[in-house]
């Protein structure tokens, strides 16, 4: 379980000017848990992260994993750890990294070519575990500090955007891998701009801004059915009939036709009508998901608060 | 679920590190510094010189091309040994593993200086073979009880700041400027400056005793090194004590 007790985090200036990246965030991730961090640039994520990892500490309040300070606790235990920027020395090559990092993750000399091989294996830098670190594209990099991040079992995995310069393909791997990690004892945090990926692979998401929490997200939810929404109906034919059934609608072209409606039952209602006078549907869906309507309301709210 | 990292093992990467990122940049400083001594003493030696003259010039002229040689290739060994790591965000890596920060930096120290001693041992076997006489016992004593003395600062300069280099070329030339110009004359702040820096001066008679196949006297090597030794732990605390990221 991770702990985090009205933790601040203020940077000061050689001339004493104070920056608060973090201001009394309080939140419990438990056991079992995948728990997304989201906000805008400059919000306090990586400030949050470097203080779960134990390179820096809390001005104020407390952080606790599994009752051991971060610094302790990784010491110990070791954290699946992928930083935003990926930082390798540039002269290495890949599969002596990889190497090199099972080393330090605890591996034996003899086990860790297996352990690295194993993980480019699993992240297919097969062609590329050769190359010089300072020769792989973004994308090969990104899977490069995946590898490193989950060469051995941990209980604690920590991603900051993990799918940044990912290809499409590794996009979807890597939701596998993050999917093949969940077990009842491991946490996994993933910080992302992405808040599409936040809400396949997570079971809650917290939402920060201006270094404070806005508030926590249960990806699981549904819509309000009660609140006036934005669906996004894709039309194969007929698309001319959807805006006499829903007065408010806008078309995007090719079929995707976003409707406002009051609630639920009048977008049922809806949409049956238009099926009743012979238009063909392919698809129905909020046109933002849960997540993404809480993330603009909280950081709408942190701005104008601000 | 407790795992410690092979350390031990990863000690020989480090050693690797060395050779590969300083080691042979400071070989060949040590070709190019000891090519001139080897010119000398062929000179001296055509010149018909008595075997005693000639090991007596060896003995000046490589403890001379040694003084130059040591300090340049022990600020290359510790320059951004720890500091390094912190600019250019490598430890995210590093540290994220079951590795106590300390002894990371603590076995890098000792594997470099264990890399700058098989360097200089095979730069004094060339020395020999060349045919300059040398003690090779001195001479690699003198560089461990300069990485020792002058290392040990350096790692300290490298916890601190990312100017590592600058600082500590700064402590140990003051300290040898401050000395040379008031001696034991030093009176005020100088006089506290004095105490506090390290006694560089030490370090040319002990270089000299040991070059000549002789003792240093006791008490300036172990001044000498204690100083080294006492900054290499004050560096190890800071680095478990500073927070990792800036």
């Amino acid at each position: 379980m991770i702990e985090l007790q009205s933790v601040s985090k203020v940077y000061r200036s050689i001339l004493g000017r104070a920056i608060t990246a973090v201001e009394d965030f309080s939140l419990r991730v438990d056991d079992g848990e995948i728990l997304g961090v989201a906000g805008p640039n400059g919000a306090g994520k990586s400030t949050l992260i470097a203080m779960l990892l134990g390179f820096t500490r809390p001005t104020v309040g407390h952080i606790a994993i599994d009752g051991l300070a971060p610094r302790r606790y990784v010491e110990r235990n070791g954290v699946g750890y992928l930083s935003e920027l990926i930082q390798i020395p540039p002269r290495w090559h890949a599969e002596k990294a990889l190497r090199r990092y099972a080393l330090l993750s605890g591996s034996s000399n003899a086990d860790a070519p297996t352990v690295a091989a194993t993980a480019i294996k699993r992240l297919g830098l097969e062609e590329h575990c050769h190359k010089k670190i300072k020769t792989l594209s973004k994308g090969n990099l990104q899977r490069l500090g995946f590898a490193q991040a989950t060469l051995v079992p941990r209980r604690v995995y920590i991603f900051d955007e993990p799918t940044h310069g990912l290809d499409p393909v590794w996009t979807h791997r890597f939701r596998g891998v993050v999917t093949e990690l969940r077990a009842p004892d491991t946490i996994v945090i993933i910080a992302s701009h992405n808040l599409d990926e936040l809400q396949r692979l997570t079971d809650r998401v917290a939402i920060i801004d201006h270094g404070r929490l806005q508030r926590v997200v249960i990806t699981g939810d549904v819509p309000d059915s009660s609140a006036a929404i934005v669906y996004r109906l894709t039309v194969v034919e007929g698309a001319e009939e959807v805006r006499t059934v829903f007065p408010v609608s806008f078309d995007h072209g090719r079929g995707e036709i976003e409707v406002r409606v009051n609630d639920l039952p009048e977008l049922n209602r809806g949409i049956a009508e238009l099926i009743g006078r012979g238009v063909i549907m392919a698809g129905v869906k909020p046109a933002e998901s849960v997540l993404e309507a809480q993330f603009r309301q909280a950081v709408g709210s942190s701005a104008r608060r601000s | 679920m407790t795992t410690r990292a092979n350390l031990t093992t990863y000690g020989l990467w480090q050693i690797s590190d060395y050779v590969t990122q300083r080691g042979i940049l400071s070989f060949v400083v040590g070709l190019m510094v000891g090519a001139p001594v080897r010119f000398m003493i062929t000179g001296i030696q055509r010149a018909g010189a008595a075997p005693e003259r000639i090991e007596s010039a060896a003995n000046q002229l490589s403890a001379g091309a040694a003084a130059t040689l040591g300090v340049l290739i022990v600020l290359l060994a510790v320059q951004r040994s720890v500091s390094g790591d912190r600019a250019d965000g490598y430890y995210r890596f590093y540290f994220s593993k079951p590795v106590p920060v300390w002894a990371f930096y603590l076995q890098r120290y000792v594997a470099f200086g264990a890399g700058l001693l098989a360097m200089v041992a095979l730069l004094l076997l060339i020395g020999l073979v060349s045919g300059v006489p040398l003690h090779v016992g001195g001479a690699l004593s003198y560089f461990l009880i300069l990485y020792l003395a002058f290392g040990g600062i350096g790692f300290l300069c490298s916890a601190i700041t990312r100017y590592d280099w600058s600082a500590l070329a700064v402590i140990w030339f003051g300290a040898l400027l401050l000395r040379t110009m008031y001696a034991q004359q030093a009176t005020g702040w100088r006089h506290w400056l004095a105490a506090v820096l390290p006694r560089a001066e030490l370090m040319d008679g002990v270089r000299t005793a040991l070059f000549d196949g002789i003792a240093p006297n006791t008490y300036d090597v172990a001044g000498l090194v204690g100083y080294g030794l006492v900054c290499l732990v004050l560096g190890l605390v800071i680095i478990q004590r500073r927070p990792l990221a800036s």
